[in-house]
């Protein structure tokens, strides 16, 4: 409604960098831009519904390859490829707990 | 503040959850999957040899030989998957060091497996299990559960590492 939105984040599969029960910043518009490496991604996974992931890579089919920051993230290859249309926002701030 | 603000605001507007997902071992890790499976290859390969006797098939004969290759072929790429899984979720750097042999062990499994797919070789089964029988021993080992052989009460009635809990 805004061009942007919060999200609360489950899951610490992002910790250090966005920790547990953080909010995130989203702004859906900002993924029109060029997207690189590490930009932390708000997505809608076929199986995992909306994740917070961080980019790894963009391959050569113009599809985004994710990533979570944390030793028990799920990994990369298991997570799989997403096309743009599923990229949901860019997080643009991360509020994290006290 | 600002983190108390927000979360204010979540209070009366429920924001949108997403989730950071973690692959959080489950820790049911039972290499009797593997086992069963493996048995079921030696059943199918007994069944086809059975049928191999004949000198013509009937047409439903023809089906079932079609169902008995298909199970195989199932069956031994499930072993590949249920060994896989422990090899990869379960087996660290601790369990490598008490046993040395688990990576080849896994890659021979692989292989043979691959042999029991191929062919209507009753001694590639038999090897398949043997490996796998030898992949449970170490795995109840580092989990410091004894084992017993036993004969399967079923066929294709062949022995099976078995937990003794």
């Amino acid at each position: 409604m805004f061009g942007f939105h919060f999200c609360k984040v489950s899951g610490m599969s992002m910790s250090p960098r966005i920790p547990e029960n953080s909010y995130v910043f989203i702004v859906p518009w900002l993924k029109v831009f060029n997207l690189k490496e590490g930009s932390l991604l708000k997505v809608f996974h076929p199986r995992y519904g909306c994740i917070v992931k961080s980019l790894a890579q963009v391959d050569r089919n113009g599809l985004f390859w994710l990533k979570g920051h944390h030793k028990t993230s799920v990994p990369i290859e298991k997570l799989g490829p997403v096309g743009k249309s599923q990229i949901q926002g860019k997080v643009l701030w991360i509020f994290p707990p006290k | 503040m600002l983190y108390n603000i927000i979360a204010k605001l979540d209070k009366k507007l429920k924001f949108p959850v997403v989730k950071a997902h973690c692959d959080i071992p489950c820790k049911i890790y039972d290499p009797i999957s593997a086992q069963i499976a493996v048995l079921t290859v030696i059943r199918m390969v007994d069944l086809l040899d059975e049928l191999k006797a004949k000198s013509v098939l009937t047409l439903d004969e023809q089906a079932q030989f079609l169902r008995l290759v298909n199970q195989k072929e199932v069956h031994g790429l499930k072993v590949k998957e249920e060994i896989n899984v422990i090899w990869g979720d379960y087996i660290k750097t601790p369990q490598l060091t008490q046993f040395p042999e688990l990576h080849d062990l896994v890659h021979s499994i692989m292989l043979t497996s691959s042999q029991a797919k191929q062919n209507i070789n009753r001694d590639a089964a038999l090897k398949l299990l043997q490996q796998v029988n030898r992949f449970a021993e170490i795995f109840w080992a580092t989990k410091q559960v004894p084992t017993y052989t036993a004969v399967c009460p079923y066929p294709p009635a062949e022995k099976l590492i078995y937990p003794k809990l």
